[in-house]
C-alpha cells in the first residue's frame, strides 16, 4: 500500500542502466516469470516473493492495463512466509517424538529421526495455518529513472532490490546523500571531493561546556 | 573505494545537510529562496532528533512544540549531537507538504502531501506522484545548493566559522549572521 493511498513512507532507488526499445513487452513477460507463486506446505521454502499486481495483490494476471501507467510500471511486491509459533511447534513436536518412541519402541531418537518427524510436524502444522502475507508498493518513473518502494526496512529493501535487478536487469542504488550528490551536474573537482570530503567538525568554535 | 564503501562513508553529508537547511532557516525566519521555485516557507515542525557522531546510542530525542527553538536542540549541537532526523513542513504557494526527513539516506517518512482532489484511482495515482515529485524537486535543489557551498572552499572559510557562532548563541539568529556568499 502507498502508490494509491495511504502512508507515504517510502525508500527511493535510483536506476542505473538504459531501457530496451520494446521494454513494455520484454518487461510484461519478464514481470509475468516471477510472478508470485504462493507457498505450499509441501515445499521447502519457508519464504517466497513475486510480483502481483499493484491494486489487487490476489491478482498475479498481468497486463500493460494493469502494470504501465503512461510513465511508470506499477506493481506489488508480495513476501509470504510461514509464521508457526515457536512454543506451538515444540509441543507439537514433543507429543509426536513421544507416540514416536511408543510406536517403535526407542527410548531415544537420532538426529535424523527428530529432523525428519520436525519436517512431518511442520507440514502439519503448515497445512492448518495461512503464511503471513506482506503487500509493498512499488513505483517505477521510467522517465525519471527512479523507483519508490513503500518500505523503508532494510532487510525487505534488499531483498526487493535483487528481485528488482533479477526481473529487469538493470541495477538499483539506494538513495543516499552520495548517490543523490551523483545527480546533480557536478564539476570534476566537485566529483573527487564529493568522494573524499570529511566530516566537518562543529565543535571547533564553540565554547566547552561548564557544569 | 568502492561504491558502497562511498555511500556508507559519506552518509555525513544528509547530517551536515539538515544542519545546515536548520542554520540557514534560523538566520532568514524560516523563507529559503530555492532554485526554480523562489522563496519558500520551510520550517523544522514539531520532532527533532539528534544523535553523537559515531555514538549512535547518545540520542537527544526533541518532541512537541518548536524543538528546533528550544535550548535543550543547541545544547545537544554544543555536546557534538548531530541532525539525524527531522519533521519539515514545505509551503510553496499556500500549499503544504510535512514530512520527516532521515538524515542517513535522505529518504521522506510519513510524508502529508497537499489535498488530492482527484476522485479516479488512477488520477489519485498520478496526482500523488506529482506531488511528491514536486517534494522531491524541492530538497534536490535544496540539498544541490548545499553541496555546492560543502564541496567549496566557501564551507570552511565562512559557513563553518558562521555555524559555530550560531550553535554557541542564545539569541535567534538573523540574515546577518549567514555568511555572505
Amino acid at each position: 500500500m502507498g502508490a494509491f493511498q495511504g502512508n507515504l513512507t517510502y525508500k527511493t532507488f535510483f536506476v542505473q542502466g538504459e531501457l530496451p526499445e520494446d521494454w513494455k513487452t520484454l518487461y510484461l513477460n519478464s514481470i509475468r516469470k516471477l510472478e508470485f507463486k504462493p507457498l505450499t506446505p509441501d515445499a521447502e521454502a519457508e519464504e517466497v516473493v513475486g510480483w502481483v499486481s499493484i491494486e489487487r495483490p490476489l491478482q498475479t494476471d498481468f497486463h500493460l492495463n494493469n502494470v504501465v501507467f503512461n510513465s511508470f510500471i506499477n506493481l506489488g511486491f508480495r513476501k509470504d512466509r510461514w509464521t508457526i509459533p515457536s512454543d506451538l511447534l515444540k509441543a507439537h513436536l514433543e507429543e509426536a517424538e513421544g507416540e514416536y518412541k511408543i510406536q517403535n519402541e526407542k527410548k531415544h531418537l537420532s538426529r535424523f529421526e527428530r529432523e525428519d518427524l520436525k519436517k512431518r510436524v511442520k507440514k502439519l502444522l503448515k497445512e492448518r495455518s495461512i503464511p503471513k502475507m506482506k503487500v509493498i508498493d512499488m513505483s517505477w518513473d521510467i522517465d525519471r529513472k527512479r523507483v519508490r518502494f513503500w518500505s523503508q526496512s532494510g532487510t525487505v529493501c534488499e531483498l526487493f532490490e535483487e528481485f528488482f535487478e533479477e526481473t529487469f536487469d538493470l541495477t538499483l542504488q539506494p538513495a543516499s546523500p552520495y548517490i543523490h550528490g551523483l545527480q546533480f551536474e557536478l564539476s570534476e573537482d566537485e566529483l573527487e571531493s564529493l568522494a573524499t570530503v570529511e566530516p566537518s567538525n562543529f565543535m571547533a568554535g564553540v565554547p566547552s561546556i561548564e557544569y | 573505494m568502492d561504491l558502497l564503501d562511498l555511500i556508507n562513508s559519506q552518509r555525513f553529508l544528509g547530517s551536515e545537510f539538515m544542519m545546515w537547511i536548520w542554520f540557514k532557516c534560523d538566520c532568514y525566519d524560516g523563507i529559503l529562496d530555492v532554485k526554480g521555485h523562489g522563496k519558500l516557507e520551510v520550517v523544522f515542525d514539531d520532532a527533532l532528533t539528534l544523535e553523537a557522531y559515531m555514538a549512535e546510542t547518545e540520542r537527544s530525542d526533541l518532541k512537541g512544540g518548536a524543538p528546533a527553538f528550544s535550548p535543550e536542540a543547541k545544547t545537544a549541537l554544543r555536546h557534538g549531537k548531530r541532525v539525524s532526523k527531522a519533521k519539515l513542513r514545505i509551503v510553496k504557494e499556500g500549499r503544504e507538504w510535512l514530512f520527516t526527513l532521515k538524515a542517513e539516506d535522505l529518504d521522506i517518512a510519513s510524508a502529508k502531501i497537499p489535498a488530492v482532489l482527484s476522485r479516479d484511482d488512477d488520477e489519485r495515482f498520478f496526482e500523488r506522484m506529482y506531488l511528491l515529485e514536486e517534494l522531491e524537486e524541492i530538497l534536490e535543489r535544496i540539498y544541490e545548493e548545499f553541496l555546492h557551498l560543502r564541496l567549496s572552499s566557501k564551507w570552511g572559510a565562512l559557513v563553518l566559522p558562521a555555524m559555530y557562532t550560531w550553535i554557541g548563541m542564545d539569541d535567534l539568529a538573523t540574515p546577518e549572521h549567514y555568511p555572505n556568499i
